[in-house]
Parts: C-alpha cells; structure tokens; sequence
C-alpha cells in the first residue's frame, strides 16, 4: 500500500507518518497510541520479472517498511518477528493462489547487556556462516505452499546487517561484501534474499510541501525518496516450478499478516496465556499492481483492500471503469482523460492485457494481481538500460506487463489514466491531451545503480557518520 | 525550573501558549533517530503545524489540511502537556464536519478529542459515527473501545476490541488487550500483551516508547521495580529524554526512597511536560521527605494545573476527587466532584475514588460499597485493596482489614508513596487487635 504517491494529484494531503496523536495524560486514565500505520507490515511495492541474466527463471520482489531513514541509532530497521510475509501466485487466473511463498523471522540478541547494535566492525565469517560482532542477527526460515501442500523449504537463512555508518557496517564495498554472503541457495535452482536495500521506488512527492507539476518535464522536481531504503525479499525460482497449467502468465501480490488475540477467554476473567501467534494469521497489508489504492481504489477503501484478496476485487470494479484520478486530472490540467468506461484500465489492473499478459482461462476471474506473461523476452540485459515507460514504449516486458526495477510506474499509470492504455479495452477510448507526456518530473532512481545480478536491488544508504 | 507561584505564572503566560516547546518537538521524528533534518517524509509535529497552517491561509476549504492541522495539535499537546491546544482542535474539526459530515478521519478524531477530554460518552458517540463510515478501521474501534471502557461498560469494551484486534492486530489494539486484561485481573496476559504492541512498534519513535513506559508501568504495579525501569530505560534509549520514560523513572526512585533523585527527575519532567500528575508526584515525595512546605506549595500548582485543564474542557472529576481526598483537601467539593464521575464515567477507578473520598468524609459504610463495586472485575489494583482494608478497619472488620492490607502490599509494595508506610503500620496494629 504505497499510500503517498499520487495523494498530491488527488487534490489531498496525507504525510507518508501522520503523527499520531493519544491525547494528553493529564490522569491516570491511560491513552494508548492509535495509530493507523505499521511499517513494518506495510508492503511498499512488489516487483516481478523475468531474470535478465537466466531467462529460465523468473524474479519477485516485495518491499516492506516505507521510508527508512539511514541511521546510526538509536533505532534500527529490522523485519517483524511477529509478521508473516508472503508473496503470492495465481498461474491459473482464478484469482486465487496456488503457491505461496512465506518468511517468517527470528531476531536473536548475542549479548543482552547492551542496547549496541554492533559489537565492533561487522565481518562475515564464511566457516560458520555467521556474522561476527553484529549484536542483534536476524534468521528467516522459509516455505512453499502449493496447492494445500505446505513444505519448509530453509531454515536459519542469513540477512544481512542494516548499513549503520562506517565504524559498524564498513564503507559501500565492504558492506556489499557483507551482503552478498545473505544471498541463501536454497535448492531445487531457488535463491532468496531478505535484507536492507535502497527503495528502488522513485516518484515527487512535491505536491506535499506545493502544488505538484504532473504536466511533463517539472523542472527542479526532485525524487522524494532519495536516499532512503526498505526492507526487500527477493526470491529466483525457475520458471518451470511456478508455470501454470494453461500458460506461461503468473499474477503476483504480496500480503503481510499479524497474529490476532483473543481479549479474554469466554467465561471472562482470564485471558489465555498465549497470544495464539501462528494460529489466527490476520491480513493487515496487501499489493499487487503499483499505486493501486491511489489510482482505482476509492478514497477510504484501502481498509477493505488490505483486509481482502484478489478474489474480492470486482468490490472496486467502478474505480477502475471510471478512475475518480481521471477526475482530478481533468479538473486540474485540463488533460481530457475519458472518464468512463475505462475497460482499459480494467485490463492493466484487474484481468492483464489480452494477447500480451492476459490468461488464457476462459473463467478468468478478474483480481489485481500483477500478472508477467514469464514468455516474453528480456529486451535489456542490464536493468539500468530499461525505457522507464516499459510496455508504453514498445518494451513489451515493462510494466503493466510485470514490474521491473526501472519501470516508471507513475507515469506510465498517469499516462494510462489519460488513455494511454485506450487500444487495450473494449471498445477501445479516446486518449487525452497527454497521454504520452504526463508525468511527475522524475525519471529515474537517481541515488542508486541496480546490481546487474540476483538480486538486482542496490545496496541500501548508510548514514554519514 | 523551580515550582514556585512566579513560575505557574509563567508557564500560564507563555509555556502553555501556542509556541510551544521547540526543544521537545526537535526531539520527535528525525532528529530522534538520529537522522539529518529535514527529510521530507520524517516531520516533527512542528513542521506539519507549520506547513498546514501554511496551506490553509492559501485555500481555508482544505479539508484534508484542517483533519490533519488538528490531529497535529493533538500530538502536539502529547510532547509539551497544553491543553490550550483542545478548542482550536475542537473549532477546526467542527468546521470539517459541518462541510462533510461523512469525514471518517474528522469523525475519528472528534473521538480521539473527547477521549483526551475525558468527555466518555461523547467519545462513544463519535467513534460509533467513524465505525459507521469505515466499518474496516481500526482506529474507530479503538476509540468505541476505550470510551466503554472508561463508562465502566466491560463486555461491550471487550467485543469492540476483540473487532479491532481481529480487524487489525498492531501496537494499537495489541496495547489495549493489554489494558483490558490488566482490568480483569490476569497481569501475565497483559505483559504478553503489552510485549506484542512493542514487538510491533509503529512509525513514531514515540508510540514506541510510550508503549515500553506503559509496559514499565504493568511492572511497577505489581512490584517488580527492576523489571519496571528496564522498560523505561529501554524508552529512553529508543526516544532520547523521553518525557514520560523520565517520570517513570522518577517513580522507581520515588520508590526506592532515593527522593532527591526522585524530585530531580520529577523537575526534569514537569519542566518539559507540566501536567498535574508528575506535578502531584512530586508533591508526594516532598511530602514524605520532610519538606512540608514545598509540598504545600506543589499540590497548589497541580490545583492551579488542574483548573487550567478543566477551563480547556478536561473532565477531571474523578483525578481531582482523588487528589483531594489523598491530601484531605476541600473534600465536600471532593464528593460532589466523584460523585459526578460516577454519573458520567462509572468503572471501577471512579469507583474507587468514591470509596476513598467517602472513606475521608467519614462515610464507611457508602465507602465499603463503593469498594466492593471497585473490586467487580478482579482488578489486581494495589490501591484497591489499600482503601478497601482500610475502610473495613473503620466499620471494625480487621480480618478482612487485615487480609486486604496484606494483599495490596504482596501486590505491590511501592503502591503509593504518600501510603505504604501506613500500609505497613496499620498491618502491624491489626497483627496486634485482629
């Protein structure tokens, strides 16, 4: 739920942290925070694409934890011990899944003692596959479900350490060194890779602080989220163990679940004296296509989205036919978006592009999954090279047809919005005044250069200490 | 800062103004994780303040501005302890609604006013009308539960909340199973509760660490000093100066009987956050060190605190009742004070109060019932038993005296400054009689 972007567009106003206000104690009446974020349940972005390097096998990425400031302490970045993470696939267009890939975390505390994040500089010990001097290690195992077949497939797999500044982490090789001994082989061709990156999202938030430019080429436009990082999960599996059974198209989303609790037992007095953790997973976060609460959900659905799943989504089929951002558009740049029957829009949301990333099931349920059609070719072997505008621009692996790193999803979805996309429905719309030249001003992700090899992610920033 | 009558005047005359602390709010956002200021999406309540404040002089009508100028306010009167803040969220909410009476975050956090007002039923209402709106947020249920709660309405508090933390398990809902089962007497479930709404955290700092003083406090209620600064510390170290993580801790060495680092750390809180609570626990410790005087003049600035809350629209009948009747102070005005909160609030705190103000008019028998209605959940509250055995040594009932004196010193034996050493006495006089 990438809730900030496009907010400025939609004429509103939210800051990525809301402050969250309890009230003043001014008794002993106690005013327990309410709070409406989680970040460290809160899914940013989800990523899908072919291996430029393997083209047998198939890249998903999901990022967690919005905008993580680098930071040499007090507070430090982890995944949630107590969150189950999940990337899905539906290889059957039933919008359902039918694997299921979960990580769940284990954060251990060497020495107890101290509050210190490291014990001295951090180096990889490649005998015991550990990390020395690193305080506060965390572990992953990891399963596959398939079909009501759960497995584990790993256990006691390394993440790598936060970049936390030179005397801790090392400088940009040496924590490169550190992070590349957590990319964990785990059989059967799968690699994973849970840890710090720098957020490969890039939009101008502008519109927060000024009136936002989505005209074009905004001078001074600046990305929003340079230098911060997220937290990624990165997994390679070949494309053989996740093809399905009519054709080469996956739809992709990732969820995040908490455990829920029972206040107290029936009979009342005694709550039971455990918190039922791994036994009543509740969905708190759920992603698939990018911007999608901004662009088709209706403002105050995200609730409901992050509650439900793919299977539920004909619930927002009308912001997706008649997109209430056209709307906005319309009244604020004079873009002539057509406004209704966008059956367009529903193709790159909720169904896939017919001939492109569409299933062949003939019952295809309609879901927002984003959905890579795994037999398109790799246009560039390295993904710095990528056309941002993806599919807009004759890439036909770019995004609406998976994601890649470089996909400039929001102005390619304000394209889309203005018509863009319009060939694509039934019968097809009129595009807009801009519909090839709308965007944020902000191009690419200029703070980092994508690896060229699994996981493809960059490194994360590290504090200026 | 030194409590003095000069100092109240100034604290009235400037402190507790719209300006603010601009020491405390640099503490909030980046700065407390050590980040460089000024990253765009890490903002202290200041800077929100100012940039909505900013937005509305260009266009009044927008509303998303307004919503969040007032949530803003409302965290901000959490970092400096102004109440003066509450009308102008009340005034800027009002007019949200008025445009858009279907304003889910205005209606959300009209609910979140009232709760901080004390103002119960109100609050039911407008967490009721937020529900209404966006039957799937959690922060609607959080207000409906807290409201029951405070009514004394048990079972529909549970339900609301069993909806909110099956809608949305976090540091939210998560913190108030906690509350509900320390309510109902089960302090193991409230501890693991209380370590879930920390294992999850949230995106301030500061709730964070709020929730780890209230984590503390769980400890320090049932005695267990060691365990209870650990948690403070552990706030301190995540939000650096906390203030409420300072105060517990003042509250550990209030217990310990260290007083002059207990008033130095009280100081410490009360000259960032001046609320009546720390201003009376420093009172206390004067009190109990010897310095009457000093602790004279204290408890009347928390009295003059007091009033400048109500004046802001802070229900405080049931924290004044209390404090008047612990310092045998104006308590017919007392009475008539708890005796409303039981009309508008009437759990088990207010009915303790009751006991306790009853107990100082004399009123022993009123003072029992009231008691027994405070006990009706199975609340493990040192204080409870303290006033319960205290009033049936009047009524002449020094078995139970003494059973429930025992009992409120194997809860806690640091309960309360002002009264363990009273505990203890009257103990060893009911060992003697009983």
């Amino acid at each position: 739920m990438r809730k900030q972007a496009l907010i400025a567009v939609m004429g509103t106003a939210a800051a990525a942290f809301t402050l969250s206000p309890i009230g003043a104690s001014a008794s002993s009446h106690r005013e327990a925070p309410l709070i409406s974020q989680d970040p460290v349940a809160d899914n940013t972005d989800v990523y899908a694409f072919t291996d430029p390097v393997d083209s047998t096998k198939v890249d998903l990425i999901a990022n967690w934890i919005p905008v993580e400031v680098p930071s040499g302490g007090p507070n430090f970045y982890a995944f949630g011990d107590d969150v189950l993470y999940q990337i899905h696939i539906d290889n059957v267009g039933d919008a359902k899944d039918h694997i299921v890939y979960s990580f769940q975390f284990t954060t251990k505390t060497v020495d107890p003692t101290t509050f210190l994040y490291t014990a001295g500089p951090v180096s990889y010990d490649d005998s015991t596959k550990t990390y020395k001097n690193w305080n506060r290690p965390q572990t992953y195992s990891m399963a596959l479900w398939r079909n009501g077949d759960n497995r584990q497939i790993a256990t006691g797999l390394l993440t790598p350490p936060d970049a936390v500044g030179k005397n801790s982490t090392g400088d940009a090789a040496n924590y490169h060194t550190l992070a590349m001994a957590a990319i964990n082989d785990v059989g059967n061709g799968v690699k994973v890779f849970a840890g710090q990156r720098d957020d490969p999202f890039f939009v101008n938030l502008g519109g927060i602080f000024s009136p936002l430019n989505v005209t074009g080429a905004a001078t001074g436009a600046v990305d929003t989220l340079n230098g911060v990082n997220v937290h990624s999960i990165a997994i390679q599996v070949p494309k053989a163990t996740v093809k399905g059974p009519n054709d080469s198209v996956i739809g992709v989303w990732a969820t995040s679940k908490r455990a829920t609790t029972t206040v107290l037992n029936a009979n009342g007095s005694k709550a039971p004296g455990s918190g039922g953790k791994g036994h009543f997973w509740t969905q708190v976060s759920r992603l698939g296509n990018p911007l999608v609460n901004e662009v088709v959900v209706p403002l105050g659905g995200k609730d409901l989205f992050n509650a439900t799943t793919p299977a539920d989504d004909k619930q927002f089929l009308t912001g997706v036919t008649s997109p209430l951002l056209a709307k906005y558009l319309n009244a604020f740049f004079k873009v002539n978006a057509p406004e209704t029957n966008r059956t367009d829009l529903v193709a790159v949301f909720l169904t896939g592009i017919k001939g492109v990333n569409m299933p062949t099931n003939p019952n295809q349920v309609p879901g927002d999954e984003l959905r890579l059609n795994m037999d398109t070719p790799v246009t560039h072997a390295n993904p710095n090279d990528v056309n941002r505008l993806g599919a807009l621009a004759k890439e036909a692996d770019g995004f609406p047809n998976g994601r890649r790193l470089g996909d400039d999803v929001t102005d390619i979805e304000l394209q889309a919005v203005d018509g863009a996309t319009c060939a694509f429905g039934t019968p097809a719309c009129t595009p807009g005044a801009m519909a090839t030249t709308l965007g944020d001003g902000v191009a690419k992700d200029a703070d980092a250069i994508l690896q060229t090899q699994f996981p493809y992610v960059a490194d994360p920033h590290s504090p200026a200490s | 800062m030194r409590i003095t009558p000069l100092v109240l005047t100034l604290m009235i005359g400037s402190a507790l103004t719209a300006c603010g602390n601009q020491a405390l709010a640099n503490t909030t956002g980046a700065a407390a994780t050590g980040a460089p200021p000024g990253q765009a999406l890490n903002v202290s309540s200041d800077q929100v303040i100012a940039r909505d404040q900013a937005r509305l002089r260009q266009n009044p009508s927008d509303w998303k501005s307004v919503d969040e100028l007032a949530g803003a306010y409302l965290q901000k009167v959490r970092e400096v302890g102004d109440p003066s803040y509450y009308p102008k969220v009340d005034a800027l909410l009002g007019s949200a609604l008025r445009h858009d009476p279907a304003d889910t975050e205005a209606a959300t956090l009209m609910g979140t006013l009232t709760l901080a007002r004390h103002q119960f039923m109100d609050a039911l209402s407008w967490g009721n009308k937020a529900h209404a709106l966006n039957p799937y947020a959690s922060r609607p249920l959080g207000v409906i539960s807290d409201a029951q709660t405070q009514l004394g309405r048990y079972d529909e508090a549970v339900a609301s909340l069993q909806q909110m933390v099956n809608l949305r398990p976090d540091l939210s809902s998560y913190s108030r199973v906690s509350y509900l089962r320390e309510l109902y007497g089960d302090v193991p479930g409230a501890i693991e509760a209380m370590k879930m709404a920390i294992a999850a955290g949230g995106p301030v700092p500061e709730n964070l660490a709020y929730t780890e003083v209230l984590l503390g406090t769980v400890h320090f209620n049932n005695g267990h000093l060691k365990m209870a600064e650990a948690e403070y510390q552990q706030a301190l170290h995540d939000f650096p100066g906390y203030v409420q993580a300072t105060a517990g801790v003042a509250s550990v060495r209030a217990a310990q009987r260290r007083y002059p680092e207990a008033i130095r750390l009280y100081q410490r809180a009360i000259d960032i956050y001046p609320i009546p609570q720390y201003v009376i626990a420093l009172g206390d410790v004067y009190a109990v060190s010897g310095n009457r005087k000093t602790a004279g003049e204290t408890y009347d600035l928390a009295a003059a605190e007091q009033s400048l809350y109500t004046a802001n629209g802070v229900d405080l009948d049931q924290e004044l009742a209390l404090f008047n009747a612990d310092h045998h102070r104006n308590l017919d005005e007392a009475l008539a004070a708890v005796r409303r909160a039981m009309r508008d609030r009437p759990n088990v705190i207010t009915a303790d109060s009751l006991a306790w103000t009853l107990y100082e008019t004399g009123d022993y028998t009123g003072a029992l019932e009231a008691s027994q209605q405070a006990h009706r959940l199975g609340t493990l509250d040192a204080l409870f038993f303290f006033h319960t055995g205290m009033i049936e040594m009047k009524l002449g009932m020094n078995v139970e005296a003494k059973a429930d004196i025992t009992k409120a010193l194997a809860i806690n034996p640091y309960f309360s400054v002002l009264y363990e050493r009273q505990a203890r006495q009257t103990l060893a006089s009911l060992g003697n009689h009983a």
